[in-house]
């Protein structure tokens, strides 16, 4: 089954995307080549793999390549994750609970399988999905639906360092905020801080987003302010943390209608985020700059913007967070400090995952397609 | 790929021992068997007893599956285009006026169309292309020929039956039609242009005869004028031919012109052709005279140009354009039949002549019927079915078995789909638009999406929630949970049967939890456990277990008053299980011995009450018949050590508690 459930953007290659298809039948890893236009005079328009672009308006100008396929690998399991460790090697995470090393070679034409670290998640009697990863230096932590953290350092056979029921829950994803602390959310709605360092198997912190229980799929942190961290649920919010503060989210922003699957910060520009959800759509988050610029693109059709609420009026002293300067974390409410675009048109199948590096932007979805947007408009 | 009615398929699978032990198999999903050498018994001879033959190795499952044309990468792609356009279409009809309904209904046709033609391309790519095996090459080339084909006949259903422009007068999409599809002419034009020099050969004539007999008169003369013959056109034959091409009247439903008017054009101009014909203009321009010839209507010279013609439905064309261009679409038929007589003769119509003519006839049931035996591909006519439902050209009546054939083509096309697993989001869409039995096959098939990760179940039971499907979200959940269970994931099963609000498995994990405890002295999964909130309600025993854990924090925190206050409770609303009765009794042994008195008189004669009744318990014949034997010896004096200390402590406790509320009054 071709599901593109995960891919990333490679950081050092620019121009090549590494795509992968999941799902239970034969699984396999794409690298594709992205052609930019950035040497012509034509400035950077608007692609898009996708069959049906044809007839949607993804596609606003006729000059563009198709994407092509350099190589492909065969995976065992589904593709959950994807995480570039250096300029030569691609770590892909497997729901059969093993992380395999690929190296891509220097042309960047194919990619070699590497060191396989297998069945590092595992539950008493089978396998499990480890479903993330994060890369930090050489170590990589990875987390998996048994609630187990592992540690792996490029080159060595075990992990360095393994939490065995880390969480009561299973772990959806793990981020580095620091280089031997983590954070993992769960789906029990808690967010945890790790030292990594320290023995045992309880987290420095415990964060909730409200009383009710809901799943966190997915967590990101500010690239300039490791402190400021995103996470997306299962009911579709977006929550914001400040974590020298408080327990409870600082900023709840709810304008998916489904589990929201990925969220990423730009890593350049962390004025700008990205999510992606079940429900479709690929939003484009950027906090308003001093001057009321406004950019060209499809205000989000149905969303009144009162539908952005902010923090359910939970957290009057997060107030202060204006002094810390960062627009996410802002006093007023957050409705008039975030302009939410969607990137893509209206769409029917899931969005597994986004990634976005410089002016590009790539998602893969359920109808097995990947969707490569190249005109960002970036604050 | 192509099969003829009541011809059975045979599939030879080479299942060892299959003659002595005759081969099982058991359904999978939608058109999936699993085929296997299984515990058949093997029949003697009349007379003797059937005897069971063991296998003498382990048995190979064969994963046996059929009309899987759809699940080709590209046929997938197909149908994730098609699915998307036809979900669209679904929502667009429901809330579309009449008179806004038709054009987009030519849309989506168009959208179709251009989904088929990309496949078409991709199927040529990979049928061309190297990496493939030969077997797969082949079957590419078979559905490369198919999908033509395909398109074909939805192209002239969409001029039929959608698109009918008012008037009926026909011809010019008919035109269009024919030159979407059939073009020879364009390929030997370009190789004759690519050469550079133009050469008179054979192939040049015949590409000039197509266009014309294609009415694609401007191409012809475009052809023509590159002939080096006009450089030295001394009688004026090519001027002349040209003329007459430049000339002729074209009728368009959208120019002012009424229909009379044309005529009247045409009439004269057909005239004009006749004329120069006996003037023997041509004589000693041979294919110039055969052009004209055409132009003028003659039938013979088709008979003469039959390799180039093409098939029975493009004379067709052809002979309408040259004697009856206002020809309306009801009365396609009788010259459907008459170009079919002249040009097939005797010889067997095939599937797709026999399609067009029922296009012709204006007999949808009798396309969709002949397309499905015969094309061997759902796909088609389930969305050719709906498309022309929509367009209210379908007509609705029930088959034998209740459904209409809209539904049971939707069905048919589903099921193919089913066997392949990452499809199962495109066919949730597809069964919920069967009226009638669509909601059936959905709970069914929901139930048996496997689901390898957490992620899919909660892709699955988000599709549940928004369809209204209760019972099987929790079924789902508690799949999950129970798989979590079996793996001791206690917390992960919680948070399952905590999302289903299932009751019954929150005390059963609750009881869990506690026997965890009373028999490590410390609980698990405390993370979970401390923040359960207000989910705790689900269940009372689930309450009990977040409320004790409270007892505790208070207790290692210091607060013994409360501590104590929440534990009385805990023991009087009777919420715990009989048998961790005595756990809670013995937790107020500590706060029974402290140096400040924690329970006041009251309460400590409510804990002896308890105390009392546990004992009553103990000795009733429920306890001693059930649970005692199950207990050690030694685990029993310990019962009853602990119930006299707690007698002790309690007795003490009393008098203290007395003596000093008496002080205090």
């Amino acid at each position: 089954m071709n599901h593109l459930s995960r891919f990333h953007c490679s950081r050092s290659f620019t121009g090549n995307v590494i795509a992968m298809r999941s799902g239970h039948e034969v699984n396999s890893l794409l690298m594709w080549k992205v052609t930019s236009k950035t040497q012509t005079t034509v400035k950077e328009e608007e692609q898009s793999y996708r069959d049906t672009s044809r007839t949607s308006d993804v596609r606003t100008t006729r000059a563009y390549l198709e994407p092509e396929i350099v190589s492909q690998e065969i995976h065992i399991g589904d593709v959950t994750d994807l995480k570039f460790a250096n300029r030569n090697s691609l770590l892909a995470a497997s729901s059969c609970g093993t992380v395999q090393s690929f190296n891509v070679t220097e042309d960047s034409k194919k990619l070699i399988p590497g060191q396989k670290w297998e069945g590092i998640h595992h539950l008493e009697m089978s396998n499990c999905p480890c479903t993330c990863m994060s890369v930090s230096g050489t170590d990589v932590a990875t987390c998996g639906e048994d609630g187990r953290i592992n540690v792996l350092r490029l080159d060595h056979r075990k992990p360095v360092r393994i939490i065995d029921n880390a969480d009561s829950c299973s772990l959806n994803a793990i981020v580095h905020s620091k280089t031997n602390e983590v954070i993992t959310v769960n789906s029990a709605g808690q967010l945890k801080v790790w030292d990594v360092r320290q023995d045992g198997n309880s987290p420095v912190r415990i964060f909730l987003v409200t009383g009710k229980k809901v799943a966190l799929h997915c967590v990101d942190r500010h690239p300039v302010q490791p402190h400021l961290v995103a996470a997306g649920g299962e009911d579709g919010t977006l929550t914001m943390w400040d974590l020298r503060k408080e327990h409870l989210p600082v900023t709840l922003f709810d304008s998916h209608e489904s589990h929201v699957w990925e969220v990423k910060f730009h890593p350049t520009n962390p004025n700008n985020l990205f999510t992606c959800s079940d429900d479709g759509s690929v939003l484009h988050w950027q906090t308003k700059p001093g001057i009321g610029s406004s950019r060209p693109s499809t205000p989000l059709a149905g969303f009144p913007s009162s539908a952005v609420s902010s923090g359910h009026g939970l957290l009057q002293q997060a107030t202060s967070g204006a002094d810390t300067g960062s627009p996410w974390i802002s006093s007023d409410t957050s409705a008039s400090n975030v302009d939410i675009n969607h990137v893509l048109p209206s769409l029917t199948m899931p969005v597994n995952c986004v990634d976005v590096e410089g002016n590009s932007l790539v998602c893969g979805t359920d109808g097995e397609a990947l969707y490569l947007v190249n005109d960002l408009f970036l604050h | 790929m192509a099969m003829q009615r009541r011809e059975i398929p045979e599939f030879i699978i080479p299942v060892s021992g299959s003659q002595d032990n005759l081969l099982s198999a058991r359904w999978g999903q939608g058109l999936q068997l699993m085929v296997f050498s299984g515990n058949g018994k093997r029949r003697y001879m009349a007379g003797e007893a059937d005897v069971a033959v063991n296998l003498d190795k382990p048995s190979v499952v064969h994963d046996v599956r059929w009309q899987t044309d759809m699940h080709y990468p590209a046929t997938r792609k197909l149908a994730a285009q098609s699915h998307e356009i036809f979900t669209s279409l679904q929502k667009h009809t429901s809330d579309a006026t009449d008179g806004t309904k038709k054009p987009q209904l030519v849309k989506f046709s168009r959208r179709y169309r251009v989904a088929m033609m990309e496949c078409l391309e991709d199927l040529r790519k990979a049928a061309s292309d190297m990496a493939e095996d030969e077997g797969d090459q082949e079957t590419y080339k078979d559905m490369c020929q198919l999908y033509q084909q395909l398109e074909l006949i939805w192209n002239l259903c969409e001029i039929l039956y959608i698109e009918n422009l008012p008037g009926g007068v026909i011809l010019q999409q008919l035109l269009d039609w024919v030159k979407l599809h059939f073009t020879d002419a364009d390929t030997l034009a370009a190789r004759i242009i690519s050469e550079g020099e133009i050469n008179i050969s054979k192939d040049y004539w015949s590409a000039v005869y197509i266009y014309v007999l294609q009415g694609r008169l401007a191409e012809a003369r475009h052809l023509l004028s590159m002939n080096p013959e006009t450089q030295h056109d001394v009688h004026g034959a090519y001027a002349r031919i040209d003329e007459l091409m430049r000339r002729m009247p074209v009728f368009s439903v959208f120019s002012r012109q009424s229909l009379a008017e044309f005529d009247l054009k045409w009439r004269n101009w057909q005239e004009i052709c006749q004329q120069l014909l006996v003037d023997g203009v041509f004589v000693s321009y041979q294919p110039l005279e055969t052009i004209c010839r055409i132009l003028a209507g003659q039938q013979d010279v088709l008979d003469q140009l039959q390799d180039l013609a093409g098939d029975w439905y493009q004379i067709m064309v052809t002979k309408l354009l040259y004697t009856n261009p206002m020809v309306k679409a009801v009365d396609l038929q009788y010259h459907a039949k008459s170009c079919m007589d002249k040009f097939r003769g005797s010889s067997r119509l095939l599937p797709l002549d026999q399609i067009l003519l029922a296009a012709l006839e204006y007999d949808v049931t009798q396309i969709i019927k002949i397309s499905s035996s015969n094309l061997s591909n759902w796909w088609f006519v389930a969305h050719l079915a709906d498309l022309l439902h929509h367009a209210g050209q379908l007509e609705t009546h029930q088959l034998d078995f209740g459904a209409t054939m809209r539904e049971f083509l939707l069905l048919e096309y589903a099921s193919t789909l089913m066997a392949r697993e990452s499809m199962w989001q495109i066919i949730i869409e597809y069964l919920e638009h069967c009226p009638v039995f669509g909601r059936h096959h959905l709970e069914l098939f929901v139930e048996k999406i496997p689901l390898q990760s957490e992620k899919k179940a909660y892709k699955v039971l988000k599709i549940c929630d928004e369809k209204n499907m209760d019972d099987q979200a929790q079924s789902i959940c508690k799949v999950m949970g129970m798989r979590a269970l079996q793996e001791k994931r206690l917390g992960t099963a919680l948070t399952w049967c905590l999302r289903s609000q299932d009751a019954s498995f929150a005390t059963y994990l609750a009881e869990k939890f506690l026997t965890e405890y009373s028999l490590n002295g410390n609980f698990s999964n405390l993370d979970l456990i401390d923040n359960l909130g207000s989910s705790m309600l689900v269940s009372d025993r689930l309450t009990f277990l977040a409320k004790y854990r409270d007892f505790h924090r208070l207790y290692e925190e210091g607060e013994f008053a409360e501590a104590g206050e929440l534990l009385l409770s805990l023991i009087e609303a009777n919420l715990a299980p009989k048998q961790f009765m005595l756990i809670l009794l013995t937790d107020a042994l500590p706060l029974l011995e402290l140096d400040v008195v924690v329970f006041s008189s009251k309460q400590t004669s409510q804990l002896l009450m308890c105390k009392e009744n546990l004992l009553k318990w103990y000795q009733s014949e429920e306890y001693t018949r059930e649970i005692l034997p199950k207990k050690s010896k030694g685990h029993v004096e310990l019962e009853k050590e602990k119930m006299e200390l707690l007698q002790l402590g309690l007795s003490r406790n009393l008098s203290r508690a007395l003596l000093e509320e008496s002080v205090r009054t």
